[in-house]
C-alpha cells in the first residue's frame, strides 16, 4: 500500500511538472509583452538576457500609444460591434437552426449543405465583393459597415441545429396537440432550451468578432472608427521595431478580453465546450 | 409523414414558417458568401481587367497556369506542412492535458484558465510578441539559451517555427473540448478497466481513446479545414522580403498576393477554386474515415 | 444603389460637359456646402495636410477631411472604390499604378482646370512627375512633392571604428571601402551598411543609375535589368552584399532602419521623408545625413555633373472623375499644388515640393527637429535627378523581382542569372501592357 502511495505522488508529481511547463509556456508570450511594454527601447532591445524586468516601471509607452491612437473609441467600437455581431448571429441562427433542426419544408437538405459548403470556404474570397457593397451602400466607416460580415452565421445554424435536434419529439409534439402554434412553440417551448447553444454561440460569436483582423482594417478607414485589433495591425507598419510602443499597444488591445475571460470563465468555457461537443 | 406530391394543411404551413424561419440566414449567406464564390468561380475562368472591367473568358487557362506552376505546389505542400504541425501537436497536447486536468488534482482551475489564455488574445498582438520573441538579434529566445538561429528566417526551421505559434494558439480550445467529451465518459468504465487491473496508461489506450474517438474527429475535422486555410499568421509574421517566405507561404496567402497585391484577380481566384477542392476531397475523405473508425454507443 | 451611382455618373458627366464649354468654375461659383474627402498613406503627413486643406476651407468654406489609409490597403480600396463603389474625392496618385488608373478613366481630366486657371503653370513642376502624371496629352495629376535620397549616418559607429563621415569627396568605391571595413573590424557584429531588395527606390537603383545602368528602356517595351551595365552594377552590389551590408535574415526581421536605430549599422540610403521620423529614437542626435557617393564615370577624381546620381520620385494629387464635386476637388487639387501651398508644406517640414525651387525652407525643418539635413538641400540642388522608373503594372514586375532578388542577395553568385529571370518576366509583362 505504501508504494502504492509514493507512486501516486510521483505521478502526480510528474503531471503538476508538465503542467507548470506547458503553463510557463502559455504565459511566456504574455509577460513578455508585459515586462517589454514598461522598457525604454534600447532596454528592450539588449542582447544582455539578464535584463529582463524594466529599470522602472513608468506609463510612458503607454500614455504615448493611447495619445497617438485614440484607445478610447477603439474600445468603444470594438464593444459595439461584438454586440450588434452576437446579437445578430444568435438571432438569425436561432430562427434557422430550429428550421432545420425540427421543420420540414421544400429543399431543407439542399439548403443546409449550402450551409455546411460555407464553413469550408476561406473567408479572404469575400472580402472583395462585400467591400464593394458595403461602399455601394455607402457604409464605410461606419457601425454598420463593421457589423455587416457578421450578421448572419453558417457555424451558428449548424451549432443551434444540433441543439435543436437533441431535444426531446415529446415536448413539441404535446404542444402540437394542445394548439400551439409553431412559432409560439419555437418561442415559448424550444428557444428557451437551447439557452445554452445560444450563449455558446454568443461567446463563439464574440471572441471572433474581436480577433477580426482583415475586415475592420478595409472598412474602417479612419483610426477613430475602426477596432482594437485592426489598430494593432496599423500600429505595427508604423512603429516597425519600436518594441516597447507595440508591446504596450498590444496589451492595451489584449486586456479588455482577457479581464472579459477572466471574470466570466465559467461561461467561456461551457460555452466553447458545448460549441465542440453538440457539432 | 406525408406523402410525395400533394402536401397537408399542416405541411403546408409547416414548410411556410420553415422557409420563414430560414430566410434571414439564407438571404444573408447569398448575399455574402454565395455571391462572391459564384462570383470568384466565374473570375478564375477570365483574365480579368483593370477595375473589374472587360474581364476576358480565357477558358481554362488560369488553371493551367496554376496547376504547372510550382509556386502553387510549393504552397500546397507548406500549408500541409503547417497542418502536420498544429493538427496532430495540438490534438495531442489538448488531450494530454485534458486528461490530466480532468482528475483530481491541484490548481486545476488555475491550468485550465492559463492554457485557454491565447484564444483570447488579438491576433495582431501574438503575432507581434512572437515575432519579436523569434527575432534573431533581439529575442528572447536567442538571448535567454545563447543561440543565433534565424528562427523565421531559416527555411528549413521558419515552417516549424510558425507551427508552433499555431500550436500555442490553438491548444487550449482542443483542450477544452476534449475535457467535455471526457466529462461525458461515465465512470463504470474506468471502475470496470481497474477491477481488471488495467494501469493508468492501459486504461487511457482502451477507455478513454475509443470512447472520446466522436470528439476526437469533431476535432480533427475542424481543424484540419482550419489549418489548410491558415493566412493571419504568415501574413503578420513574415516580412515579404524573408529568405523563408517561400517555404513558409500557404495556399491562401499566395491567393491574397495575386488578387489583392498584384491584382491579377483571375488567377487568384483560380488558386482559391484549387483550394476549395482539396478542403472539400479532404472532408469527404474524413467523412468516410469517420464512419469507419467512430465509435459511437 | 444602382440609381444613385447613376445619377453620381450622369452628373458627373454633364458637370464636365458644360465645364468644356463654359472654360472653368470660378471660386465663387463653388458649391460651398460640399464635402470632400482626401486620402493619403502617410500618416507623418496628415496633419500638415490637412492645415494646408483647413486654409482652403476658410477661402472656400468646404469643408475637407483628411483620411490616411496605409499603403498595404490604400491600393486595394481604391481600386475597390474604382470598380464600382464610393472613393475618395482627392487622393494621393502613385507612379507605380497611375498609368492604370488614367488609361481607365478613373481619374479627372484636370487639364480644362489648369488652363482657366492664371496661377498654375505645368512648366513649374519636375519635368519627369509631370510627364507621369500625363496620359494622351491630359493632366490627371499635379506633383505634390518629389522625394531624394540621402545617406543617413550613425556618428557614434564610425567613431568608434575610426572611420571619417561620409562626405562629398565620396564615390560609392569609397562607400564599400569603409562600409566593408566597418563590417571586418567588428568581426560582423555591426554592419557598415544594410540594403533590402526592397530597397530599390531609395537603395540599389542609385547605383544602377549611376553607373549607367537603367530598369527600363525609355521607350517602356525593354526591361533593363539584363543589360550590361545595369548588371555591373549589380556585381558590385553583390560585392557590397558579401563583404558590407548586414544579412539578409537580420534586415528582413528589423527591416533597415530597426538595425539602424539600434546602433548595428553604421549608414542607410533613406528617402528624405523619413527623417524626421527618425528624430523621435533615443540617440538620435548622433544620427546626421550626407549625399549619396558618386560614381566617377570619367575617372578624373572629381564629381563631375551627372555623376551624382538620385532616383526620385513625386506623389501626384489626382481627383476622382466620379466623385459628385468635381470642380470643387479639383479646386483643391489646384490649392494644394498652388506656390504659396507648396512652400507651405516645405515650412511645415512635410517634405519637398513637387514645384520647382519651393522648398528651401524643407532643410533647416528637419534640421531644427534634430537631424542635420543639410544634406538633402545640397543633394536637391547639385545631384542629377532621375525620375521613377515606371510602366502601366509596374507594381507587379517589381514585387516579382523584390522577391527573386533575395536569392541573389544570400547568394551574390546567382545575381547574373537572377536579373536575366526577373528581365524576362518583365518583358512579358511590358509586352501584355
Amino acid at each position: 500500500m505504501d508504494s502504492y502511495k509514493t507512486k501516486q505522488r510521483m505521478t502526480q508529481g510528474l503531471i503538476h511538472a508538465i503542467l507548470i511547463v506547458v503553463s510557463i509556456t502559455m504565459l511566456v508570450p504574455f509577460l513578455w509583452m508585459l515586462l517589454t511594454a514598461f522598457k525604454t527601447l534600447s532596454e528592450s532591445t539588449s542582447v544582455n538576457p539578464f535584463v529582463i524586468f524594466p529599470s522602472s516601471w513608468k506609463l510612458d509607452n503607454f500614455v504615448s500609444v493611447w495619445k497617438n491612437y485614440n484607445f478610447l473609441y477603439l474600445y468603444k467600437n470594438t464593444i459595439l460591434m461584438i454586440f450588434w455581431r452576437v446579437v445578430c448571429a444568435v438571432l438569425t441562427a436561432t430562427l434557422a437552426g430550429y428550421a432545420f433542426g425540427r421543420l420540414n419544408f421544400p429543399g431543407k437538405n439542399l439548403l443546409f449543405s449550402l450551409v455546411l459548403i460555407q464553413m469550408m470556404v476561406p473567408s479572404q474570397i469575400f472580402i472583395i465583393p462585400q467591400y464593394v457593397m458595403i461602399s455601394k451602400l455607402g457604409w464605410m466607416n461606419t457601425m454598420a459597415g463593421l457589423v455587416f460580415p457578421g450578421v448572419v452565421t453558417a457555424f451558428g445554424t449548424f451549432l443551434l441545429k444540433q441543439g435543436y435536434q437533441g431535444l426531446p419529439k415529446s415536448l413539441e409534439e404535446a404542444a402540437a396537440i394542445d394548439g400551439c402554434s409553431i412559432p409560439q412553440r419555437f418561442l415559448f417551448i424550444m428557444a428557451p432550451l437551447t439557452r445554452s447553444a445560444m450563449v455558446s454561440l454568443g461567446i463563439f460569436t464574440a471572441v471572433f468578432a474581436y480577433k477580426d483582423l482583415m475586415w475592420p482594417m478595409i472598412v474602417s478607414t479612419k483610426i477613430e472608427k475602426t477596432t482594437l485589433s485592426a489598430a494593432l495591425a496599423k500600429m505595427q507598419g508604423q512603429y516597425s521595431s519600436n518594441y516597447p510602443e507595440l508591446m504596450a499597444a498590444a496589451l492595451m488591445a489584449c486586456l479588455p478580453m482577457i479581464v472579459l475571460y477572466l471574470v466570466f470563465q465559467k461561461q467561456f468555457i461551457e460555452g466553447i465546450a458545448t460549441s465542440g461537443s453538440k457539432l | 409523414m406525408g406523402k410525395k406530391g400533394k402536401m397537408s394543411r399542416a405541411e403546408k404551413n409547416e414548410a411556410m414558417w420553415g422557409l420563414l424561419f430560414v430566410a434571414p440566414t439564407m438571404i444573408g449567406l447569398f448575399v455574402l458568401n454565395f455571391y462572391p464564390i459564384v462570383y470568384t468561380i466565374y473570375q478564375s475562368f477570365c483574365k480579368t481587367g483593370d477595375f473589374g472591367r472587360g474581364n476576358v473568358f480565357v477558358g481554362l487557362s488560369n488553371y493551367k497556369g496554376v496547376l504547372t506552376s510550382s509556386e502553387f505546389w510549393g504552397s500546397l505542400v507548406n500549408t500541409v506542412k503547417y497542418a502536420l504541425i498544429e493538427v496532430p501537436f495540438g490534438i495531442a497536447l489538448g488531450l494530454l492535458l485534458a486528461v490530466f486536468l480532468n482528475r483530481k488534482i491541484a490548481f486545476r482551475s488555475g491550468y485550465r484558465t492559463i492554457f485557454f489564455l491565447p484564444m483570447v488574445a488579438a491576433p495582431a498582438a501574438v503575432a507581434m510578441v512572437w515575432k519579436f520573441l523569434y527575432n534573431q538579434q533581439f529575442g528572447l529566445l536567442n538571448n535567454l539559451f545563447g543561440l543565433n538561429i534565424a528562427w523565421i528566417s531559416d527555411p528549413n526551421i521558419a515552417w516549424i517555427s510558425i507551427g508552433v505559434i499555431g500550436v500555442w494558439s490553438i491548444v487550449g480550445y482542443n483542450m477544452i473540448l476534449f475535457l467535455s467529451g471526457l466529462q461525458e465518459i461515465p465512470h463504470d468504465y474506468y471502475e470496470a478497466a481497474m477491477i481488471d487491473g488495467a494501469s493508468g496508461i492501459q486504461q487511457f489506450f482502451h477507455v478513454t481513446v475509443p470512447l472520446l474517438s466522436a470528439t476526437t474527429f469533431f476535432i480533427l475535422q475542424t481543424r484540419i479545414i482550419g489549418a489548410l486555410q491558415v493566412f493571419d499568421l504568415i501574413y503578420m509574421v513574415m516580412d515579404t522580403t524573408n529568405q523563408a517566405l517561400s517555404s513558409v507561404q500557404s495556399v491562401v496567402y499566395l491567393f491574397y498576393k495575386y488578387a489583392f497585391t498584384n491584382g491579377n484577380r483571375g488567377y487568384g481566384a483560380a488558386i482559391v477554386v484549387c483550394m476549395l477542392v482539396f478542403i472539400m476531397a479532404i472532408t469527404f475523405l474524413l467523412q468516410r474515415a469517420e464512419k469507419k473508425w467512430v465509435y459511437y454507443d | 444603389m444602382k440609381f444613385r451611382k447613376m445619377m453620381a455618373g450622369i452628373l458627373a458627366a454633364s458637370l464636365i460637359g458644360s465645364m468644356a464649354i463654359a472654360g472653368c468654375a470660378s471660386a465663387d461659383e463653388l458649391d460651398s456646402s460640399a464635402k470632400l474627402e482626401v486620402w493619403i498613406w502617410d500618416s507623418d503627413q496628415q496633419d500638415g495636410i490637412q492645415e494646408i486643406c483647413d486654409l482652403f476651407t476658410d477661402d472656400t468654406g468646404i469643408e475637407v477631411e483628411v483620411n490616411v489609409v496605409t499603403w498595404d490597403n490604400y491600393w486595394t480600396l481604391l481600386e475597390a472604390g474604382a470598380s464600382g463603389g464610393e472613393m475618395a474625392d482627392v487622393f494621393w496618385m502613385h507612379v507605380q499604378e497611375a498609368e492604370k488608373y488614367m488609361a481607365n478613366d478613373i481619374l479627372l481630366d484636370l487639364t480644362p482646370y489648369i488652363e482657366a486657371d492664371d496661377e498654375i503653370d505645368m512648366a513649374n513642376y519636375y519635368e519627369g512627375a509631370v510627364d507621369t502624371f500625363t496620359y494622351d496629352g491630359k493632366y490627371y495629376g499635379i506633383p505634390k512633392d518629389h522625394d531624394i535620397n540621402v545617406i543617413l549616418y550613425n556618428k557614434a559607429v564610425f567613431d568608434e571604428y575610426g572611420y571619417s563621415y561620409p562626405d562629398e569627396t565620396w564615390t560609392w568605391e569609397t562607400f564599400y571601402e569603409v562600409a566593408s571595413g566597418i563590417t571586418e573590424a567588428s568581426g560582423s557584429t555591426v554592419y557598415g551598411a544594410a540594403m533590402n531588395t526592397t530597397n530599390d527606390q531609395d537603395g540599389w537603383w542609385n547605383i544602377v543609375y549611376a553607373m549607367g545602368g537603367g530598369i527600363i528602356s525609355d521607350d517602356g517595351t525593354t526591361s533593363l535589368l539584363d543589360s550590361d551595365e545595369t548588371k555591373a552594377a549589380m556585381e558590385f552590389v553583390g560585392t557590397l552584399i558579401d563583404d558590407a551590408f548586414a544579412p539578409q535574415s537580420l534586415v528582413s526581421e528589423n527591416g533597415t532602419s530597426g538595425l539602424f536605430t539600434n546602433n548595428l549599422v553604421a549608414m542607410i540610403c533613406q528617402g528624405n521623408y523619413t527623417l524626421a521620423g527618425f528624430t523621435e529614437y533615443e540617440g538620435s542626435e548622433n544620427y546626421a545625413t550626407a549625399v549619396l557617393p558618386y560614381y566617377d564615370a570619367n575617372g578624373n577624381g572629381e564629381c563631375d555633373d551627372g555623376e551624382r546620381v538620385t532616383i526620385y520620385n513625386s506623389l501626384a494629387w489626382s481627383a476622382s472623375a466620379g466623385s459628385s464635386y468635381t470642380d470643387e476637388a479639383a479646386a483643391l487639387v489646384l490649392w494644394l499644388s498652388s506656390y504659396d501651398m507648396q512652400v507651405k508644406q516645405a515650412e511645415l517640414g512635410v517634405t519637398l515640393s513637387g514645384y520647382v525651387g519651393a522648398d528651401s525652407s524643407y532643410a533647416d525643418v528637419i534640421t531644427e527637429k534634430g537631424i542635420d539635413a543639410s544634406a538633402v538641400a545640397v543633394m536637391n540642388d547639385t545631384a542629377t535627378l532621375i525620375s521613377y522608373p515606371h510602366s502601366r503594372y509596374t507594381t507587379t514586375w517589381q514585387n516579382y523581382y523584390r522577391e527573386q532578388l533575395v536569392n541573389a542577395w544570400l547568394d551574390t553568385s546567382v545575381m547574373s542569372s537572377t536579373l536575366d529571370a526577373c528581365a524576362s518576366y518583365m518583358n512579358d509583362i511590358l509586352a501584355s501592357e
